[in-house]
């Protein structure tokens, strides 16, 4: 089986496709201009949507301001899950950018975006890949044939073909710790407490007042998937920034 | 009228699904309703079965931070470490090291057996022993040691060992079987910074209280990937500059990440920062910001003296020497000054170089004057767990071969541990039989690798060297024989790291799975030894030991397996004990005398004179050990608790002019001293400088998967300019070379590192260490994991240390790591 | 930059892109079958090797399919249920159909059944359409990858199906020995080929300038194809190899007459389209 990889050392023309093209900056300083709870939340088909299932729609918000890049969270993920190397279920990007002395260096925990509508899941031929009522996207590894075509949907690299069990893997929010009521293990993790995770649909969480009350971006939001990881501060990475 | 696109059908039929199936996920498994309310830690569930994972608290050693954890395991199995909820210091968290503590108890590379050599050392060649064949050896010949009345021959040389892993030996067997021939590891680490603190103001640790401070600077360190206290202090420092909006200034040579995250970060030129805290200095005199009282109260300086003295130091003469603006120094100083109060952070990047001694004590000076030393918010002194434990006392004997050469430094309170091996091989004062080193690299972690590897492999410098060690690397590799030890996840010990809430935490390590194959905890094998060798103890294992502890200090053993730590509820953080009144019984008692001098009261008979007129006559100050009877300091017609000193007869005062610095010809006032090799550059020439990243620990994290997958090798960063001019391009191969070796490495360019530096992190570039350190397969034995297939880098970097000369600083000793002169050219 | 960076690998190897190789090359042969038996019935001797291959090649392609999975024996799992939000799944059922179809129809062919043939070679038509362009679709359906994302996808798959179709028959018709029968009838064919790559090379033209005028994703796209990593896939095989070259001698009127000639051309055609697909899918994850 083929395992190429994109190695670091790619053609420039490629790096350039981490920065954030201009219609997504428009669309991020459109929605941080805005600020009213309406505009920093989903699509209101989305929430409409989310009102429309009975009970929670999970969701994590990272403050870009508090991460320091430690990568306690990244090892914590694969600590818990026990995942292979040369795989991530959650990971940190880092980027550099300016002149010197005028140097700054970004942090940006990427996993899972858990959309409303995932192409994981448009794609998925067996129905493995699926949404749960309260927004966790899943795999079903029995139904799961290792095709790997939601691998390549995913526009965020949030998936992986796992080297042994052979299906497809990824961040699920830690759903078996929510589901016995423990922070998923990233959230637990953050020394600076960047992430915060909770019911976007409680008004009360943290989650909920960070959506609503900060200007927040999510990742490539014109390709309409609707992420439910919020990042707070991502504007510092507008320049060379991280999209997938 | 929303379109009916096909994305909107597909959502709305998904949605319809759900609400035809209720409150159920597609899976049919229960949504759950109601708020939801999630636990922050304290629990983990197995991802496959869902059964609750079983919780063992202890503490963790992937850094000096030691901060208390919980183990959760499965099936006899560790699967996940978190940081310990209920824990003051860390408050239940820890970093990405801590968590993959697990790759140090499953390393496919570790030792499991006794190892003897077979062949020349070096070649690699082991054969497998029992315990009792390895302890009949070793014993044999400690016993003959002490049977010719040169027991100091045994030479003990650790790296990281503190809390009762350090009592048991050092407190114990040691002094039982007579020898103090005793190496450590700090003058490689912050010697310096220590000694500058004993001049200054005592005991060593400074605590910066984050939560109360209203501005930061930061002097070399790197507070959010590295620091002694790492996640204690990097925590509390995001609350203070995230949640409070401190402003935090760092000056280092390169972009580290609290560099990233500081409000600002000042390039500086290697060596310097000296230069930039006496000219702030100067500046908090001139503009009249000083706290007169703390100064006339506390310190041995007037402020006339203190003007006299900094007035040379402008801002505009500090700005030619640094690089850094004279008007930025000019309003740091101010800002500083009006922050009331403000804490200043300095590590091994302002300290471990030629004038660290002095660039600490500036830096401790800053604070002096402007009164924040030991306050809320301010620098305090460190409060850590006071442990009673079990001790032996027996008479030792020393080679005089921990501080270097004669010579080496004026006043190593910390020892010079990187040139013990050239004293060995000077050999004036003598070589140790038995070289035994224990969780310490020799040939890694200090400069001159070659010149280490080449010591170690002569027979005639060192006949016999014990390895304790749980892998085999570069120094294990050159060792006659290797006893196995275990992780720390395997151990029993007590710790008592320094506290950031200002309040003692006790906590414990205890083992959270069976040690695998043979190996067994150092400190049981000591019991052991010590009983081959007719030695008494008190206690008969490292278990034994931890629990005798807990009797003595009057905390509950069972409390402490359950919950791994404990601290005394009624505590309350204090500051300013230095300003504590003593009252009359406590510095009129047996063996106190008073000396006019220095306004000490001193209790004579804890120092080395033999009678209190003795004492009397020679004086506090000259009197050896006369540091350990302090009492009390006399402050105007006051006797108080004063600026306890340690391992120096300092004065009770915050010592600004120090008399014993004078002694041996260096200014008794901090000044600038340039670093010599500096002055001499030729165009062209860099200064190398080392650095450490969040994810791995000086030497003995590579083994790591987990956090060596993330960071595995370590380029040189060179800012674009410089590497212009030496056409020099990202990637390309470079040759470094200093007085000592050449290294070939690759180049990394980056605006994030000063121009005049090459900066290359010193984690990596292992030849052992195991399959995912270096990509060698250990000699002790490998034994394969599905994830040695995964492993998809080969990277395994270029150590820098091999151009690092050995060099001491001239008043402490300290390993000038962050001064080497080095030629870079495309090779 | 810090050595910090992390990476994925890239899941979709070599077999995804032969598979559509094989699936649009089956699609193709089937509608060369039934157009050369009930419309171009000149070209009729040619349409028994096609509707036999087809199902064949239909087979190599789906065994193909179902051996990159991580878990090839699980491929019942794709026949218990139906997703009609994947195109993988539509694609499964339609060529589970289609095969069946197919292989039914090649059957008859043999048979001689030539009128029961023909209302299965009809009904097959829409399932082979639907065949060729599906995987295009499953591309196309992926809003995350610029170079996929296309409306022109699946047009560039239906086309590149009969393309290889008919490169292949041609092929098989000159060493089968059956193209001298057709004479100058045999070299429409190979016209008839050449404007098809022509109408191939265009959409891809067109879908580079599109990509080129977008935004930072799809600009990056291009430049892997242009001037990156897949360059010399892209202009050396792809381009001058697959197309330059056999237009070179299907449009001349001399070499296009020589046999020997035009089996090199529908071969580097087939290479071409192959390599086409190829590049599509593994540029495409970058």
């Amino acid at each position: 089986m083929g395992k190429t990889k994109v190695k670091e050392g790619m053609p420039d023309v490629a790096q350039e496709r981490k920065g954030l093209s201009r219609r997504d900056l428009l669309k991020m300083s459109g929605v941080a201009v805005a600020g009213a709870v309406a505009a920093t939340l989903p699509t209101k088909d989305a929430f409409a949507n989310a009102k429309h299932l009975t009970g929670r729609r999970l969701a994590m918000a990272i403050d870009l301001d508090k991460c320091t890049g430690c990568h306690a969270c990244s090892v914590s993920c694969k600590s818990e899950f026990d995942v292979p190397l040369g795989v991530w279920r959650s990971w940190v990007k880092v980027e550099e950018k300016g002149t010197y002395p005028n140097t700054g260096r970004f942090f940006l925990p990427r996993l899972c975006n858990h959309c409303d509508d995932p192409p994981c899941k448009k794609v998925c031929p067996t129905g493995a890949t699926g949404r749960r009522d309260d927004g966790i996207v899943k795999v079903d590894e029995k139904k799961c044939v290792g095709c790997k075509l939601c691998i390549v949907a995913c526009p965020y690299d949030a998936r992986f073909s796992h080297p042994t069990k052979k299906v497809a893997n990824k961040c699920d929010f830690c759903r078996h710790r929510v589901d016995k009521g423990v922070v998923p293990s990233c959230v637990n993790a953050c020394p600076a407490n960047a992430r915060i995770f909770g019911d976007l649909n409680d008004p009360d969480s943290d989650v909920s007042k960070l959506v609503s009350r900060k200007a927040i971006q999510t990742l490539r939001p014109e390709l309409g998937t609707e992420p439910h990881v919020f990042y707070i501060s991502a504007e510092k990475l507008l320049e060379g920034g991280e999209r997938r | 009228m929303t379109k009916l696109t096909r994305r909107n059908f597909i959502k709305l039929s998904a949605a319809s699904a759900a609400v035809v199936t209720g409150a159920k996920d597609i899976f049919g498994k229960p949504v759950l309703s109601g708020v939801l309310k999630l636990k922050e830690a304290g629990k983990d569930y197995s991802p496959v079965t869902g059964k609750e994972r079983k919780i063992i608290p202890s503490a963790c050693w992937q850094c000096v931070a030691r901060d208390a954890i919980i183990c959760y395991v499965e099936d006899g199995k560790l699967v996940k470490i978190e940081g310990n909820p209920e824990a003051i210091r860390n408050k239940g968290k820890i970093c990405a090291k801590g968590q993959a503590g697990i790759n140090q108890v499953y390393d496919p590379d570790r030792i499991l057996y006794p190892m003897k050599r077979v062949g020349k050392r070096g070649e690699g060649n082991w054969k497998r022993i029992s315990w009792d064949e390895a302890l009949d050896e070793l014993t044999a010949r400690m016993k003959k040691l002490r049977d010719d009345g040169h027991p100091e021959k045994f030479m003990f040389h650790y790296g990281r060992m503190k809390g009762s892993d350090d009592k048991i030996i050092k407190s114990n067997f040691l002094p039982a079987f007579g020898t103090k021939t005793i190496g450590n590891h700090t003058s490689i680490c912050e010697g310096a910074k220590w000694t500058a603190q004993e001049l200054t103001w005592g005991k060593h640790y400074d605590v910066n209280d984050m939560p109360n401070t209203n501005m930061i600077l930061n002097f070399g360190s790197n507070i959010l990937e590295a620091h002694t206290s790492h996640i204690q202090i990097a925590q509390r420092t995001i609350e203070a500059i995230n949640g409070r909006g401190v402003k935090l200034v760092t000056f280092d040579v390169r972009l580290s990440n609290t560099a990233a995250k500081s409000t600002e970060w000042i390039p500086i030129k290697p060596g310097t920062d000296g230069a930039v805290a006496l000219a702030m200095a100067n500046v908090v005199m001139e503009e009249g910001l000083y706290d007169e009282d703390f100064i006339n109260t506390w310190t041995n300086v007037t402020v006339v003296q203190l003007k006299d003295h900094l007035i040379r130091y402008t801002p505009e003469w500090a700005e030619g020497i640094s690089g850094v603006p004279a008007s930025k120094i000019r309003s740091l100083a101010i800002e500083y000054a009006n922050a009331k109060p403000g804490t200043i952070v300095s590590y091994r990047g302002a300290v471990a170089h030629y004038n660290g001694v002095d660039t600490e004590r500036a830096i401790k000076t800053l604070d002096a004057i402007l009164g924040y030393i030991d306050v809320k918010g301010g620098t305090c002194h460190a409060v850590g767990a006071k442990w009673k434990y079990p001790k032996t006392k027996g008479k030792q004997k020393k080679l005089k071969i921990d501080n270097g050469l004669k010579g080496d430094a004026a006043y190593p309170t910390h020892h010079i541990n990187h040139r013990v091996f050239k004293a060995i091989k000077d050999g004036k004062n003598g070589r140790p039989d038995i070289y035994m080193f224990y969780c310490y690299e020799p040939v890694y972690a200090n400069g001159e690798v070659q010149e280490n590897i080449d010591i170690m492999k002569d027979e005639k410098l060192l006949p016999y060297i014990v390895s304790i060690n749980p892998f085999y690397t570069e120094s294990s590799a050159l060792a006659d024989l290797i006893l196995p030890d275990v992780t720390y996840l395997e151990r029993w010990s007590w710790d008592d790291m320094v506290s950031y809430e200002h309040i003692p935490e006790f906590y414990i390590r205890q083992p959270v799975v069976k040690p695998p194959g043979e190996v067994r905890q150092f400190q049981d094998v000591v019991c052991d030894l010590a009983k081959r060798l007719g030695l008494k103890m008190d206690f008969d294992s490292a278990e034994d030991f931890v629990r005798k502890s807990c009797k003595k200090t009057k905390i509950d053993f069972k409390h402490m397996q359950e919950h791994g730590v404990w601290h005394d509820p009624k505590a309350k953080p204090k500051y300013g004990s230095y300003a504590k009144v003593l009252s009359q019984k406590d510095y009129i008692a047996d063996g106190v005398i008073f000396d006019e001098k220095t306004g000490v009261y001193w209790n004579w008979t804890k120092s080395k004179a033999k009678a209190k007129e003795e004492a009397a006559a020679t004086g506090y100050t000259d009197t050896k050990n006369a540091y350990k009877g302090y009492v009390g300091q006399r402050i105007g017609d006051k006797v108080c608790a004063g600026f306890k000193p340690d391992k120096i007869n300092k004065s009770g005062k915050f010592e600004i002019y120090s008399g014993f610095l004078k002694k041996k010809g260096f200014n008794p006032l901090p000044s600038y001293v340039p670093v010599p090799e500096h002055q001499k550059m030729k165009e062209g020439e860099m200064i190398l400088t080392t650095y450490k990243v969040g994810v791995q620990i000086h030497s003995r994290s590579q083994n790591c998967k987990w956090l060596t997958e993330i960071y595995h090798d370590n380029p040189a960063l060179i800012n674009p300019v410089t590497a212009k001019k030496k056409g020099i391009k990202d990637g390309d191969k470079i040759k470094v070379k200093s007085i000592v070796g050449e290294i070939i490495t690759n180049a990394r360019v980056t605006e994030g590192v000063h121009p005049e530096v090459i900066a290359i992190s010193h984690h990596l570039g292992h030849w052992e260490y195991g399959e995912f350190a270096s990509g060698k397969k250990a000699s002790s034995g490998h034994r394969c994991e599905p994830d040695c297939h995964n492993k998809w880098w080969t990277e395994k970097g270029v150590h820098p240390n091999w151009i690092i000369p050995n060099a001491p600083d001239p008043v402490a000793g300290q390993l000038r790591f962050m001064d080497t002169v080095v030629s870079v050219d495309k090779a | 930059m810090t050595s910090y960076d992390i990476f994925h690998n890239i899941a979709l190897n070599w077999m995804i892109p032969t598979y559509f190789f094989l699936g649009g090359l089956s699609a193709g042969l089937f509608f060369i079958a039934v157009a050369f038996t009930y419309w171009k019935t000149d070209y009729k001797t040619l349409a028994q090797p096609a509707a036999i291959l087809s199902p064949l090649v239909l087979a190599a392609g789906m065994g193909l399919l179902t051996m990159d999975l991580g878990h090839p024996l699980k491929f019942w799992r794709l026949m218990v249920t139906f997703q009609p939000s994947s195109a993988a799944s539509w694609g499964t059922w339609l060529l589970s159909i289609f095969f069946m179809v197919n292989a039914y129809f090649a059957y008859l062919l043999i048979k001689g059944e030539d009128a029961k043939a023909k209302r299965i070679g009809y009904a097959g038509l829409p399932l082979a359409f639907c065949g060729a362009t599906y995987t295009g679709f499953l591309l196309a359906q992926m809003q995350g990858r610029a170079l996929w994302h296309t409306a022109l996808m699946p047009w560039l798959f239906l086309v590149g199906s009969v393309i290889t179709a008919l490169a292949l028959v041609i092929l098989i018709s000159i060493v089968l020995g059956k193209a001298e029968a057709l004479k100058d009838k045999f070299f429409l064919l190979g016209r008839t080929l050449a404007w098809l790559v022509v109408l191939e090379v265009a959409m891809i033209a067109i879908e580079i300038l599109v990509l080129l005028n977008g935004g930072t994703d799809a600009i990056a796209g291009a430049k892997v194809l242009l001037k990156g990593n897949y360059s010399f896939l892209f202009w050396v095989v792809e381009i001058f190899l697959g197309a330059v070259v056999p237009l070179s001698i299907l449009f001349n009127r001399d070499r296009s007459r020589k046999l020997s000639l035009q089996s090199i051309a529908a071969a580097l055609i087939l290479i071409g389209i192959f390599a086409m697909r190829f590049i599509v899918v593994m540029a495409g994850q970058i």
